[in-house]
């Protein structure tokens, strides 16, 4: 373990957008959703009014999990933050923890760093300190924004600490990931895939009101009851224990495998390339591959269950919760796109873009076809996506005829899809590394499409959101002259960034 | 006609003729290029010749790297000219790149692919190569192909571009430091496919820091600093034109030395029954030296050329080596 105090010294140097920018990112959004309830439920009358409508409601059970002191400006908080606290903070836990050890290892510049004298252990104890030290800013900051928008004090410091257990765990998770598996990308994908069955468990739970909340971290949360008179310290304890059990797990599998390595040994692959690997997209889907998957698996799972609790949500206005589906499944191609959009940047830092273009493909080839198969694939993300909520409903309502409308309804938003992939490829063709601000829109789409109102965004600020240009069907019309607009912005961009792409140096090669 | 600022125009006379052998296989006049207040390329010139395997040699941040990747088209020059038989390095890059393969010098490989299927794609998207040749270079460089690239060392993912960028049948090979990550077995088999190319009437540009390697495969070096060109000549020439080692034991000391102007290095000492001098003499008193040694009885005489170490340090020395070295 020695070194590990320097090692830390580092990734605070280079690394603290991940351990402190995110959690200021985070707790700003805590105060804006802590300041609006106080907003919307002001009095005691309200907030019973509150109680009463989500305590009944099958479809805050599938997204925010269960409520408990419903009718407390702090019971509500965490009830609305759900959705966020259960979904959007373990992702960038495990994410961090996969940044500040994995992709540092992945560099090479681990192989340097433990060269000096610094212990085999240290790179990875170093990055759980950093880790914590990012999941206890989250926490700290968030019982402090609390605190100053006169929420109970106690409450507030449990909330927080709840808040930070949660992301602990996260994070030790992602650390664990990242240390049996080979590269950064397969453990961020493994890492996503638990969290996502993680979740959709916890809805299975509280939907069907099982007693069986011991069985999943995510119902952790809502059962730490931060504002309780008198919360349980269980939760607290398990997160504590599955953190622990997770890191140790961690520093074992390190202590026993090479650097560079992971807990397998690597299958050999293929003498030569199959057959169909001769073009530059055939190419781009295969690199692709496993990380639209990664994605597209879990999303498809996500909506497809959704769907099925269409029955339960029946009775509480399905046609909203069904426009959230469409617009979520939006928001999953979006993303999808945006890994592709990631990797094609990638190939290019990496020097493999420049080395592909020393043949005899020419950059205008090379782009049209990061774009054309970057939207083929969202499209068919989206696709993907709307028939598995397509096919919930139908099973769910037992309604053949709700498979195309609702289908249908999610393919409305394929201008959309179709402008944040001409928007990723636009700005890759500025400079690679303007690429990586296309997650600030999609993050953007997903805060106007869960929280809106909870954050009382003005219509300007909604608009960011390209979904929002093309109204949320079924309860609005679909705006179709906004899609022709979307679509032909999204066409005019792939031109300009085609002529941008032709007439500059390429970053490495 | 004035062109439009910024656009680019190339001269008559190396404009794109359709026959590539009838121009040069790489030729580079007065190249600039910039990155920010960064000068890379300064006035860069380089010809490579027909069936010449073109040694090019400088210190890492010399501007060897960015000179390959702007006759790639990777780079727009800010001023001056790179073609690839007669083809604009940046406005007809796709034509250029029918004549050539590359090798970079910081091979970056698809880690999720094996060793074989990078290759593969690689020729493919160079416009194909012979699969016998292929697995002929697969067993000569001692490649499994069968592994993740993520799990080769950097050695093997050079032996990953070297097989790619090989199996193509072309005229010229640009290669960046190919065999910086190569063990001597494997250079020795590098060496050899190359000396094969040159049989072939092939063209090699050859950026190396492996001096003995470009001695021993190079008819014509090039030497870059800071962006300029310090020395372009065959190495027969150069070595001409630099000073020479003189080692002679003779049965009288040696008179008259002192009267030649390009005199270093002069050491004289006792080797019964004689005495034994050594000492440094420009090339243009070279004729002088032997014959006042001459005059001295000589028992035993060696004339040592400059090695290309020495070259390549003169070129770098502080005083006014590029006027000797530069034709």
């Amino acid at each position: 373990m020695t070194g590990i105090s320097r090692h830390v010294w580092v990734l605070f140097r280079t690394a603290w957008v991940w351990i402190i920018g995110w959690p200021v990112a985070l707790c700003l959004l805590l105060y804006l959703a802590a300041a609006s309830i106080k907003a919307l439920y002001p009095d005691a009358m309200a907030r019973a009014a509150y109680e009463q409508m989500v305590s009944s409601s099958v479809a805050t059970s599938v997204f925010q999990g269960r409520g408990y002191e419903l009718a407390s400006w702090g019971g509500e908080l965490a009830q609305e933050m759900g959705i966020l606290t259960l979904t959007i903070f373990p992702l960038v836990a495990a994410a961090s923890a996969i940044r500040l050890t994995r992709t540092a290892e992945d560099r090479g510049t681990l192989d340097i760093i433990t060269a000096g004298q610094v212990g085999r252990l240290a790179p990875v104890a170093a990055g759980l300190l950093g880790t914590i030290a990012s999941a206890a800013a989250t926490g700290g900051l968030a019982a402090v924004v609390l605190v100053l928008t006169d929420y109970p004090v106690k409450g507030s410091w449990l909330y927080g600490l709840s808040i930070a257990l949660m992301m602990a765990w996260s994070g030790a998770l992602g650390l664990f990931s990242g240390q049996v598996f080979r590269d950064g990308h397969q453990a961020q994908r493994y890492a996503i895939l638990v969290i996502v069955l993680g979740y959709l468990l916890r809805g299975y739970i509280d939907v069907y009101d099982l007693s069986a909340t011991w069985l999943t971290p995510f119902s952790w949360l809502a059962e730490s009851r931060a504002f309780s008179t008198e919360p349980p310290i269980w939760p607290y304890l398990a997160f504590v224990g599955l953190t622990l059990i997770l890191s140790v797990a961690a520093l074992v599998t390190t202590a026993h495998r090479d650097l560079g390595g992971g807990a397998f040994a690597a299958r050999p692959g293929p003498v030569g390339a199959s057959r169909w690997l001769v073009s530059p997209a055939a190419l781009m889907l295969r690199l692709t591959r496993s990380g639209v998957v990664s994605v597209l698996l879990p999303s498809a799972i996500a909506s497809l269950v959704f769907g099925l609790f269409a029955r339960e949500m029946a009775n509480e206005g399905l046609d909203q919760r069904l426009a959230l589906l469409a617009q979520l499944n939006a928001i999953l191609a979006c993303i999808v796109s945006a890994r592709m959009g990631m990797t094609v940047l990638g190939e290019e830092t990496s020097g493999r873009t420049g080395r592909v273009l020393a043949g005899l493909l020419s950059r205008s080839n090379w782009l049209v076809t990061a774009f054309l198969t970057n939207i083929l694939v969202g499209l068919f993300s989206l696709s993907v996506t709307g028939a598995a909520g397509a096919l919930g409903l139908m099973i769910g309502l037992e309604d053949t005829e709700r498979f195309a409308p609702m289908y249908w309804d999610t393919m409305g938003y394929a201008p959309a899809v179709l402008l944040i992939g001409a928007i990723m490829i636009g700005l890759t063709s500025i400079r690679p590394r303007l690429g990586s601000l296309i997650w600030v829109l999609v993050v953007w789409m997903a805060i106007v499409a869960l929280r809106a109102d909870l954050l009382r965004l003005s219509d300007e600020m909604k608009h960011i959101s390209p979904l929002e240009w093309l109204g949320k069907v079924p309860i609005e019309s679909y705006h179709a002259k906004a899609a022709i607009i979307m679509a032909g912005m999204a066409l005019a961009g792939a031109g300009v960034s085609l002529l941008v792409f032709r007439r500059r140096d390429l970053v490495a090669g | 006609m004035t062109p439009p600022q910024g656009e680019r125009v190339i001269p008559t006379e190396m404009r794109t003729m359709n026959r590539p052998n009838a121009e040069l296989p790489v030729r580079v006049e007065q190249l600039r290029k910039k990155f920010g207040s960064t000068t890379a390329l300064d006035g860069f010139n380089l010809q490579v010749r027909p069936g010449e395997v073109h040694g090019f040699l400088g210190p890492n941040g010399a501007g060897k790297s960015t000179t390959i990747r702007a006759l790639l088209g990777q780079l727009r020059p800010d001023s001056g000219w790179a073609t690839i038989f007669g083809r604009d390095c940046w406005s007809e890059s796709m034509a250029a790149h029918t004549h050539l393969a590359y090798v970079p010098g910081d091979v970056a490989l698809w880690p999720g692919l094996s060793g074989g299927e990078c290759i593969d794609i690689l020729v493919r998207l160079q416009g194909g190569g012979s699969s016998k040749r292929r697995r002929e270079l697969v067993e000569r460089f001692d490649l499994d192909p069968t592994k993740r690239t993520r799990t080769y060392s950097k050695g093997n993912r050079q032996k990953v571009a070297l097989v790619a960028a090989l199996s193509k049948d072309c005229d010229l090979y640009l290669l960046d430091e190919p065999t910086s990550g190569l063990d001597p077995l494997m250079e020795e088999a590098f060496q050899q496919t190359v000396r094969e190319l040159k049989r072939g009437g092939k063209s090699v540009l050859l950026s190396s820091h492996i001096l003995s390697e470009v001695e021993a495969l190079c008819d014509h070096v090039t030497i870059i600093r800071s962006g300029r060109a310090v020395a372009s000549d065959s190495l027969d020439d150069l070595r001409a034109r630099t000073m020479s080692w003189i080692t002679v034991t003779t049965d009288t000391e040696i008179g008259g030395l002192n009267r030649l102007r390009t005199l270093k290095s002069l050491t004289v000492q006792p080797h019964p029954p004689g005495v034994r001098t050594r000492f440094e003499v420009g090339p243009d008193e070279l004729v002088e030296a032997l014959s006042l040694v001459m005059a001295g009885r000589v028992r035993r005489i060696t004339v040592e050329p400059p090695s290309l170490n020495e070259l390549f340090l003169a070129a770098y020395s502080e005083d006014d080596s590029k006027k000797a070295l530069v034709t």
